[in-house]
């Protein structure tokens, strides 16, 4: 697979940014210490998550394996944490090694998760964890994201209930019995710190930000005012206050991701225990505002009908208005209504008219056309009937369900 | 250590030196340059040398583990060789870039040492338990190629006699063996009949031991040869793309016998010189 | 575990460590410069028993792309099969590759690199024998090659490491105290004149208010370092003259 080159940017947008960031603004309107919009989604499976910050979006899943423990420690769990970039085409192997060695020293050194636990039969087998965080769009502070996705996947997780009898391990269904979650000590979050003129430095940079800066800052914290890991790069020359101001926002941050991401995790878990709760990815892909949804609709309020209105003016009845919501999707795009489900009633309507389909084709190109008497079937001169109908009045008429023909009259030509 | 390039003229009188026994630095056709040897200086191999010589540094280290034996060779103990040419040398060797020489050089001293008495030295228990030492070979700077198998073995050498083994007892009752903790209670391998690599370049008409770059590269051809410590021949190769006369190499066999005792005789004096920990 | 590391001595106030130094005394460092003839700069550092030699190639013609603007610097870190007490296989992996990550960056805001537009500078490091601290020898063995080879750099960078254990801020990490669960590490590479930091590496959690201590016990070490540097420069560059 070849990689793209990584975009250079023209000199005049990193001097913008540059004098920008002196002044405390950035070009998303946000201040120096400002974070994007997080949302966290899971999917079905326990340790499945999605995690958005502002455009990042990464992907963490967790699977489960019983393996033999390392010699060295041969009462502890296995952890293998693996970072997948080859979705943002741009970076280098060198830069996946920094974000995966910066995600292990975060996650392993600290000692965040209690590995013990993961012991079946010491020394023999034990649970080996394998992580893959998958990078899904990159728009900057991928250290953070990607920590978060990791931390809110681990609070997630739940493993299987062993049993050792004799010898022989008998793992649980998750029917038989509860799965057990995993033993989280404490929750190491990174934060991404980038400087500009040594001094002067903003938080969660954004893609463009991060490749103008001099250099940056990663501090990886808990809400016990421990301090992970530090990483320093790039050119930029730190001094050590400088390094201990950027701790305490690092310690901040990560108090409130904590709450958020157990917040987040409780709330899924309830979801799971109530019936009939839409519980994974599906439902989130539909919903606007949700972490997997790649487009965003705004509700359109319909304004009150005038008494004099031109013809080029669109008037809806007032049921339709009251019961169906507009979304407009673009600048030139507007739906009514968001479809329904299907409705399979008409088939044997579909099956008399698939002798006629050309009487039908010939309706839905010619909308003008308001006498045609040479169709042979009964329900295609209702159609007929239906187009002449509203090419006179211009009136839109909803019925239950909604097919075809009729969507192609709620889209007259002369609609703007 | 790119190879060199050097016009005719400075070719042909380099070659009519060596044919008048005369070469460019002063030295005669079968004279060596000077070789500093220092021994133990990891303290994680049993047993480590290195070597410097004037434009060629080489470091081996020695480690050793117990495993079983082969099933066709139970007396015998097991040696493995791994070679590695650092970047340190030429950026050329970054990364996997000595593989060719390093294979080759691998493979020499793994013929060589395959029928070596010093194998016999470290078996544990015959047919069950022997000693596998891993020699590991780093270049860290070559000067001609030539030279940098002598060089290495050499080293080789120098590492096994400062090899320091922990004595095995072996317990027949019970049928297990016990490493003794003492760090003092150490076994010395016999290195006497490992043998040493001499490489003769011919250049010209005659044939030189440790050729510089210049040398080398108005070469024809070298032949490398393992020599055991009684003047034996055990293996050779040839080195270089050149083609070579039959007759002066027969010449020349007991001329590089002569040359492999004094080097072992070096070796010997050298070592013994260092005191043992 | 932690009283094998340190032992706290009755009769003296100061706890001693596992291999008998003070808290905060850097182990006995050798650097000599000019090991290799072959090589534009060259050198040769032993802190303690972590032996480090570095070699430097360069201002040379680039192999691939060059850079307009400034020099690319090459950076290869390697730790030999015998480095450490088990055998290692000599695969490139992923610490060999941040570690040579981490030297890249810090030497490309050291050197002047906008001196020599459209050349490459190689660092290789070989550490031929570990005993803790690799990345802090590393970066002060790097540093001292490329001042033999006489490429201008903004300062000499010095680095050190240190630790935290049993509430004592430690100077200079051995492979023991490294090794020993839960010490938490930091590494600071810096030019010491200005005092900025231009490489922090820690793992392991250090509590925030620890924190100061640990990062000054770094930069003291890191001094007492710059101290033998300078004098190893200088009488380097003595025995030339003669």
């Amino acid at each position: 697979m070849q990689r793209l080159k990584p975009k250079s940017i023209p000199s005049c947008n990193k001097n913008f940014i540059f004098t920008a960031v002196k002044d405390d603004k950035r070009i998303d309107g946000r201040s120096s210490k400002d974070f994007r919009k997080l949302s966290i989604g899971f999917g079905l499976d326990y340790g499945s998550s999605v995690v958005s910050l502002g455009d990042t979006r990464v992907m963490c899943n967790i699977t489960y394996q019983i393996a033999e423990p390392k010699a060295v420690k041969s009462c502890e769990g296995l952890l293998n944490i693996r970072v997948d970039l080859t979705a943002s085409m741009i970076h280098t192997y060198e830069k996946v090694v920094e974000i995966m060695r910066m995600i292990e020293k975060n996650v392993k050194d600290s000692r965040c998760l209690d590995l013990e636990s993961l012991c079946i039969i010491s020394g023999e087998k034990v649970y080996a964890l394998e992580t893959d965080i998958i990078v899904m769009n990159d728009d900057g502070n991928l250290p953070e994201c990607c920590s978060i996705a990791l931390l809110a996947s681990l609070s997630h997780f739940k493993r299987p209930d062993v049993s050792v009898v004799e010898d022989k391990i008998k793992i649980h269904s998750f029917d038989e019995r509860h799965p057990i979650p995993l033993n989280i000590l404490h929750y190491p979050f990174c934060t991404s710190f980038t400087f500009f003129d040594n001094s002067k430095f903003v938080c969660d940079p954004t893609q463009a930000e991060e490749q103008v800066c001099d250099g940056y800052l990663i501090v990886g914290s808990n809400i016990y005012r421990e301090i992970t890991t530090i990483h320093i790069s790039g050119k930029s020359a730190i001094t050590k206050d400088v390094v201990l101001n950027c701790c305490q926002l690092a310690i901040e941050r990560s108090k409130f991701l904590t709450n958020f991401v157990k917040l987040v995790v409780e709330q899924d878990l309830k979801k799971r225990s109530t019936e009939g709760a839409e519980i994974g990815y599906a439902p989130l892909i539909r919903e606007s505002s949700s972490v997997l949804c790649s487009y965003k609709k705004e509700e359109i309020e319909l304004q009150e009908v005038q008494e004099n209105y031109d013809d080029d003016d669109v008037i809806i009845d007032l049921e339709v208005a009251q019961n169906t919501k507009m979304y407009r999707y673009a600048s030139d795009t507007v739906g009514i209504g968001e479809g329904r489900g299907q409705n399979w009633d008409f088939i044997d309507e579909f099956q008399e008219n698939v002798e006629n389909d050309e009487n039908e084709d010939m309706y839905i190109e010619d909308e003008e056309t308001t006498n045609n008497e040479d169709e042979p079937d009964s329900k295609a001169k209702q159609f007929s009937k239906r187009s002449k109908n509203s090419n006179k009045y211009q009136e839109i008429t909803v019925e239950d369900d909604l097919s075809e023909e009729e969507v192609q009259i709620l889209n007259p030509p002369e609609f703007k | 250590m790119a190879e060199l390039k050097l016009s005719e003229g400075e070719k042909c009188y380099l070659i009519n030196g060596i044919n008048d026994n005369f070469r460019i630095d002063g030295r005669s056709c079968w004279d060596r340059r000077e070789i500093e040897l220092e021994n133990n200086l990891l303290p994680s191999c049993v047993g480590s040398a290195l070597i410097r010589s004037v434009n060629c540094s080489v470091i081996a280290g020695v480690k050793m583990s117990l495993v079983s034996p082969d099933s066709g060779r139970p007396g015998k103990g097991k040696i493995e060789f791994f070679a590695d040419i650092s970047a340190n040398a030429d950026p050329l060797f970054e990364g996997r870039g000595g593989q060719e020489m390093t294979v080759e050089l691998v493979r020499f001293f793994e013929d060589s040492f395959k029928d070596c008495s010093l194998l016999d030295c470290l078996t544990v228990v015959e047919g069950k338990q022997v000693w596998c030492l891993s020699i590991d070979i780093l270049i860290l700077e070559i000067g001609a190629r030539a030279s940098l198998y002598d060089l290495c073995s050499i080293a080789v050498k120098a590492a096994l006699y400062d090899t320091r083994l922990p004595k095995v007892y072996f317990n027949p009752d019970i049928m297990d063996i016990e490493i003794s903790e003492d760090p003092f209670d150490l076994m010395q391998l016999d290195v006497s009949k490992v043998p040493i690599f001499v490489t003769v370049t011919r250049i010209g008409n005659n044939y030189t031991i440790d050729p510089t770059q210049e040398e080398e590269a108005s070469s024809i051809a070298s032949l490398l040869f393992s020599v055991d410590n009684c003047g034996t021949l055990l293996h050779s190769k040839k080195l270089g793309h050149g083609s070579l006369h039959c007759y002066p190499i027969k010449e020349l066999i007991p001329k590089i016998s002569e040359v492999a005792l004094e080097l072992h005789n070096f070796i010997d004096d050298q070592c013994k010189s260092f005191t043992s920990r | 575990m932690e009283s094998r590391i340190l032992l706290e001595s009755t009769s003296v106030k100061t706890p001693f460590r596992i291999d008998g130094r003070k808290p905060h005394e850097v182990r006995s460092l050798t650097c000599r410069l000019g090991v290799f003839q072959q090589a534009d700069g060259s050198s040769y550092v032993k802190l303690g028993n972590t032996q480090v030699l570095a070699t430097v190639y360069g201002p040379h013609d680039t192999r691939g792309k060059s850079n307009p603007e400034k020099s690319i610097i090459n950076c290869k870190f390697r730790l030999s099969t015998f480095s450490k007490s088990t055998r290692r296989n000599l695969h490139r992996d992923i610490r060999s590759i941040e570690i040579s990550n981490n030297l890249t960056q810090v030497f490309d805001s050291a050197i002047l690199t906008e001196l020599y537009p459209h050349s490459q500078i190689d660092i290789y490091l070989e550490v031929v024998q570990s005993d803790g601290s690799d990345y802090a020898a590393c970066i002060n063995a790097a540093s001292l090659a490329i001042i033999d080879a006489g490429i201008p750099i903004k300062d000499v960078v010095c680095a050190c490491s240190a630790g935290f254990i049993d509430n004592q801020p430690i100077t200079d990490i051995n492979a023991v105290e490294e090794s020993s669960n839960g010490t938490p590490i930091l590494t600071i590479g810096m030019l010491p004149k200005d005092k900025q930091i231009l490489s922090m590496e820690s793992s392991g959690g250090i509590h925030l208010d620890n924190l100061n201590d640990v990062m000054d016990a770094a930069i003291e070490g890191c001094k007492s370092v710059l101290f033998i540097m300078k004098q190893t420069i200088l009488n380097h560059i003595q025995e030339l003259k003669d």
